[in-house]
C-alpha cells in the first residue's frame, strides 16, 4: 500500500514514526494505543494526587488540609478520574495496541472511528478537570440527588465530560467487537483465540449495552438542572431512586468493564512466565461472556439500604453470590495453570501473582456484602471502600502492570529493567495492602465514607492508612523512571525475548507500521508450551532467567 | 474456520425485497397507524393490549422489511433483539414503588 | 483514498471471518446501543407518567401528531426506495427518493418544534411545570436530536451521492445510513402510542 512510503505532515495521519505524529489524529491502532496510555497514565497521576489529598486530610482526625466542601470535590474527582480517564482508557490503550495483533489483522475494523474514540477523551478529561477547578462536583462519583441536583455548575460540566467519555467508550466497543468478529487471521477460530481477546469482546459487550443507559440518566440529570425538570427530588414528586436504578444499571457491569480486561492479561501472563499452556481455555472463554450477562442482573445490590421495596433485596442478593461463581473459575483455572509450572518471578509474573491474592482478597469481601444482613451494617462504610479497591488496585490496576512490564518490549522495542521492575512491584504491594487492609477493619467498627473527618477511635487505622498511600505514591517513582529511562538505554528487546507465543510475537518490537506484511496462517492457540517449539527461537531454552534471553 | 470473503455477501443474487413490497409495507403501515388513532378513543381494558399489539406489529414490519432482517443475517436479528432480555428488568425494577 | 485510511478499507469489502460486512455489523451493533439509550429513557417517562395524572397526555394534539407520524413513515419509504434504486445501479431516483427522505424527515422535526413551542409558550405543557411534561421532552426531545443527526446524514449522503461515491456493488453506506433512519421511525412508533395514545 502506497501509504509506507507517504510520510504524513498534516493533522490526519497514519503510523508512528516520528514524536509529531502521536500528537495528531492517527489511525493506526498502534500509535492510538499509546495515546490512550500515555493520557491515561497522565490521569492516573492527576487522580492519585487526589488519594494523597484525601489521605493527607484523613491522617488525623479534624484535619484541616481541606474544608469539607473541598474534600467532597476532591473525593468526586477522584474516584470518577480513576474510573473513567485512568483504568477504563488504560486497559482500551492496551487492548488496541495489542489485541489486533494478537489476531493477525492489520488494524482495527474502523481506524478513523478508532481515533476519534481516543480523541472524544480529550474534551471529556478537560471538561473534567474544568468540573473540578469550577468546583461544585461535590456528590462523589455515584452523584446521587437531591445533591447532585443543588450542586453548582462544576456538576453539569462533570455530567457533559461524562458524556463524551461515554461516546468514546461505545465507539471503542463497536470497534473491537467487529475488529475480533471480522477481521481474525486464517485459521484462528474463536476458540483459538488468545483470552484477551475474549475478554475484550466480553468488555465490549458489557460497554454496548450499560453505558447507554448512563448516557440516557446522565442527560435526565441534565435536564433536570438546566431546565427544572423535577425527575429525582420528591420535593416536585420525583424518584430519587429512579437515579439509582439507572445509574448502577450502568455502573455495576461498569466494574466488570474495569476487570475483564485485567483478567484476559493474567490469562496471557501467566503461561508465558509459568510455561505451561493456560489451564480451562474454554472455561475461561465462557465465564467471561457469563460475567457479561449476569453484570447486569446484580445492580442493586448497591441500593440494599436506598428504602427500596426490601423484597427486591433478595433476587439481586442471590444473584451478586452466583456472580462469584465464574470469577472463581477463572482462579481455580489460573492456579492450575502455574501449578507445577517452570515460573520465571520476572515483574510480569509478580503483578499477575499479586494480582490473584488481592483480587481474591477483593472478592471476598464482596461476597460479605452480597449478603443483605452484613451489607445493612456495612454499606457506606469504609468496609465497601476496602473492598472496592482491593478489586480495582488489587485486581485491575496490578493485572494493568503484569500487562505493561510483558508488553513494554513489544511497544517499544526496549527491554525494562528488571531490578527497578522488582522495586516497584514491592513498594505498590506493600503500600497498597498498608493503605487497604485497615481500611475493612475500620468499616467494621463503624467508620463512615466520604467523610472529611473521623471520631479518635479510627485514628490509628487511618494514620497507617495514609502512610501506606504515601508508600504507594512513592512505589510510581521507579516506574516513571524506568518507563523512560529504558525508552532510549533500555536493553534492546528482540521479537521475542518473552520466548512466549502469540501472533505479536512473531512480529519485530516495534511491529511494522502494517503489522502482517501478509495475513498469518494460524494452526495452534497461543498455549502450546510445552507442546511445540515456539515459533522464531531455537529449541532449548535457557533455565527461567529473567528477562528470557 | 472458513474463511467468508463478504462481498459474497453482497452480490447474492437478489433477496431484498423489491419496489412492490415495500409499497406494500408502507401501506399496511399507515393503515395500522390510522387504526392505531381509532383505538386510542377506545375506553377499556382492551385498549393499552391493542395499542401495545399494534405498535409492535408497526415496529416489526419496518424491522423485518425495510431493514432487511427478513433477509439478511441471524446475527444482526439477535443483535437487535438480545439487548431487550436487559431492557425488561431495567424498566420493570426501575418502575417498582 | 489517502494514506490515512486503513489498508484493508480499500473499496468496501475487506475479508471478513464471520462473512458478515463490517459496516453493517458496526451499525446494528450501535443500534443495540440505541435500543438500551432509549429503553432508559422510557424508564424516566414511565416513571414520571405514573406519577402524573391520568389525563396527564390530553393536552397533546393527536391528530396533528397522527400526521406528523405518517409523515415520519413517508420518510422511511423514501428511504428504502433510495436503496431498492442504487441497488438496481439508478443514481438519480437515489438522489431524488433521499432528497424526499430529507423533506419528509424536516417536515416531521417542523412539525415537533412547532408543538414544542406551542406547549411551552402557552405554558400548557412544559419540562418544569409538571412532571409528564419533564418525561415528555426528555424523551421526545432525544428523538429529535437523533432526527436531526439523521437529517445531517442525509444530507451528507445525498452530497456523496453527487459525488459518485456509489454504485450497484457499493452502497453499502447508504445501507447503513437507511438502517440508523428506519431506526429513529420505529423509536417513533413505540414513541407515538406509549406516550400519545395510551
Amino acid at each position: 500500500m502506497a501509504a509506507d512510503t507517504v510520510i504524513g505532515t498534516g493533522l490526519v495521519r497514519h503510523g508512528g514514526r516520528k514524536f509529531s505524529d502521536y500528537l495528531v489524529f492517527n489511525t493506526d491502532h498502534k500509535v492510538i494505543g499509546i495515546q490512550y496510555l500515555v493520557l491515561a497514565f497522565t490521569f492516573f497521576i492527576i487522580g492519585g494526587l487526589l488519594a494523597e489529598l484525601i489521605r493527607a486530610q484523613l491522617a488525623a482526625p479534624n484535619n484541616q488540609v481541606v474544608t469539607g466542601s473541598q474534600y467532597n470535590l476532591v473525593l468526586t474527582l477522584h474516584g470518577t478520574i480513576m474510573i473513567f480517564l485512568w483504568i477504563i482508557p488504560a486497559f482500551v490503550g492496551a487492548a488496541n495496541y495489542v489485541v489486533p495483533i494478537m489476531i493477525g489483522a492489520n488494524d482495527m475494523a474502523f481506524p478513523r472511528l478508532n481515533a476519534v474514540s481516543f480523541w472524544l477523551l480529550v474534551p471529556g478529561g478537560l471538561l473534567m478537570l474544568a468540573s473540578f477547578a469550577v468546583g461544585g462536583a461535590e456528590s462523589g462519583w455515584t452523584a446521587y440527588p437531591p445533591l447532585s441536583v443543588t450542586t453548582p455548575v462544576g456538576q453539569t460540566l462533570w455530567a457533559l465530560a461524562l458524556q463524551f467519555i461515554g461516546f468514546s467508550s461505545i465507539f471503542g466497543a463497536i470497534n473491537f467487537l467487529v475488529t475480533v468478529f471480522n477481521l481474525r487471521a486464517p485459521g484462528m477460530s474463536l476458540t483459538r483465540m488468545p483470552l484477551l481477546a475474549w475478554a475484550i469482546v466480553a468488555t465490549s459487550l458489557i460497554i454496548l449495552l450499560g453505558t447507554p443507559v448512563l448516557s440516557g440518566v446522565l442527560l435526565l440529570l441534565i435536564f433536570q438542572r438546566l431546565l427544572g425538570a423535577q425527575f429525582f427530588t420528591p420535593a416536585g414528586g420525583g424518584n430519587p431512586l429512579l437515579w439509582q436504578n439507572l445509574f448502577w444499571f450502568y455502573s455495576h457491569p461498569a466494574v466488570y468493564i474495569m476487570i475483564l480486561p485485567g483478567f484476559g492479561i493474567i490469562s496471557e501472563v501467566l503461561p508465558v512466565f509459568a510455561r505451561k499452556p493456560i489451564f480451562g481455555y474454554k472455561l475461561i472463554a465462557f465465564s467471561s461472556m457469563a460475567i457479561a450477562v449476569f453484570g447486569f442482573l446484580v445492580w442493586a445490590h448497591h441500593m440494599f439500604t436506598s428504602g427500596m421495596d426490601p423484597f427486591l433485596r433478595v433476587p439481586f442478593m442471590v444473584t451478586s453470590m452466583i456472580i462469584a461463581v465464574p470469577t472463581g473459575v477463572k482462579i481455580f483455572s489460573w492456579l492450575a495453570t502455574i501449578w507445577a509450572g517452570k515460573l520465571r518471578f520476572t515483574t510480569s509474573m509478580m503483578f499477575a501473582l499479586a494480582f490473584i491474592s488481592m483480587f481474591v482478597i477483593g472478592g471476598l469481601s464482596g461476597i460479605f456484602l452480597a449478603s443483605v444482613p452484613i451489607d445493612i451494617h456495612v454499606q457506606d462504610t469504609y468496609f465497601v471502600v476496602a473492598h472496592l479497591h482491593y478489586v480495582l488496585f488489587g485486581g485491575s490496576v496490578m493485572s494493568l502492570f503484569a500487562g505493561l512490564y510483558l508488553w513494554y518490549p513489544k511497544i517499544t522495542g526496549r527491554m525494562l529493567d528488571e531490578k527497578l521492575g522488582h522495586l516497584h512491584f514491592w513498594l505498590t504491594f506493600m503500600g497498597f495492602n498498608l493503605t487497604f487492609f485497615p481500611q475493612h477493619l475500620a468499616g467494621l467498627q463503624g467508620m463512615p465514607r466520604r467523610v472529611y473527618t473521623y471520631a479518635p477511635e479510627f485514628w490509628a487505622l487511618n494514620l497507617i492508612s495514609s502512610l501506606g498511600a504515601f508508600l504507594m505514591a512513592i512505589a510510581v517513582l521507579p516506574f516513571l523512571y524506568n518507563a523512560l529511562r529504558s525508552l532510549v538505554a533500555g536493553r534492546v528487546a528482540g521479537p521475542n525475548p518473552w520466548r512466549a507465543f502469540g501472533l505479536e510475537w512473531t512480529l519485530s518490537s516495534p511491529p511494522p507500521i502494517h503489522n502482517f506484511p501478509t495475513p498469518p496462517v494460524v494452526e495452534g492457540d497461543p498455549y502450546g508450551y510445552g507442546e511445540r517449539p515456539v515459533p522464531g527461537t531455537t529449541v532449548a531454552p535457557a533455565p527461567g532467567v529473567a528477562g528470557g534471553e | 474456520m472458513k474463511h467468508v470473503d463478504p462481498t459474497k455477501e453482497a452480490l447474492q443474487p437478489h433477496r431484498y425485497p423489491g419496489v412492490r413490497t415495500y409499497l406494500l409495507v408502507f401501506a399496511g403501515l399507515a393503515i395500522l397507524t390510522f387504526i392505531e388513532v381509532a383505538v386510542s378513543y377506545i375506553t377499556g381494558g382492551l385498549k393499552v393490549p391493542l395499542l401495545i399489539l399494534l405498535s409492535a406489529m408497526k415496529a416489526m414490519l419496518v424491522i423485518l422489511f425495510f431493514m432487511h432482517l427478513r433477509y439478511d443475517s441471524r446475527w444482526y436479528a439477535f443483535i437487535f433483539f438480545a439487548p431487550l432480555v436487559l431492557v425488561i428488568p431495567l424498566i420493570w425494577v426501575s418502575l417498582i414503588r | 483514498m489517502s494514506d490515512t485510511t486503513s489498508t484493508l478499507a480499500a473499496h468496501g469489502h475487506p475479508t471478513s471471518a464471520t462473512g458478515l460486512d463490517s459496516a453493517k455489523l458496526g451499525m446494528w451493533l450501535f443500534l443495540a446501543t440505541e435500543v438500551m439509550l432509549f429503553s432508559a429513557m422510557i424508564a424516566g417517562f414511565l416513571d414520571m407518567r405514573g406519577r402524573s395524572p391520568a389525563d396527564a397526555n390530553h393536552v397533546l394534539n393527536i391528530p396533528v401528531t397522527a400526521v406528523n407520524t405518517f409523515i415520519l413513515i413517508c420518510s422511511s419509504l423514501t428511504v428504502a426506495l433510495s436503496v431498492a434504486s442504487i441497488e438496481q445501479g439508478n443514481q438519480k431516483r437515489l438522489r431524488t427518493f433521499l432528497l424526499l427522505t430529507l423533506l419528509f424527515g424536516g417536515t416531521f422535526l417542523s412539525v415537533q418544534i412547532y408543538e414544542y413551542n406551542a406547549l411551552i409558550s402557552s405554558g400548557e405543557l412544559t419540562p418544569w411545570n409538571s412532571l409528564f411534561g419533564a418525561g415528555f421532552f426528555a424523551v421526545t426531545g432525544l428523538h429529535g436530536f437523533h432526527v436531526f443527526i439523521g437529517l445531517i446524514w442525509c444530507a451528507l449522503t445525498i452530497f456523496w451521492a453527487s459525488r459518485g461515491k456509489f454504485s450497484a456493488q457499493n452502497f453499502m453506506r447508504v445501507e447503513v445510513f437507511g438502517l440508523y433512519w428506519h431506526f429513529v421511525d420505529v423509536v417513533w412508533i413505540i414513541l407515538f402510542v406509549l406516550i400519545y395514545l395510551m
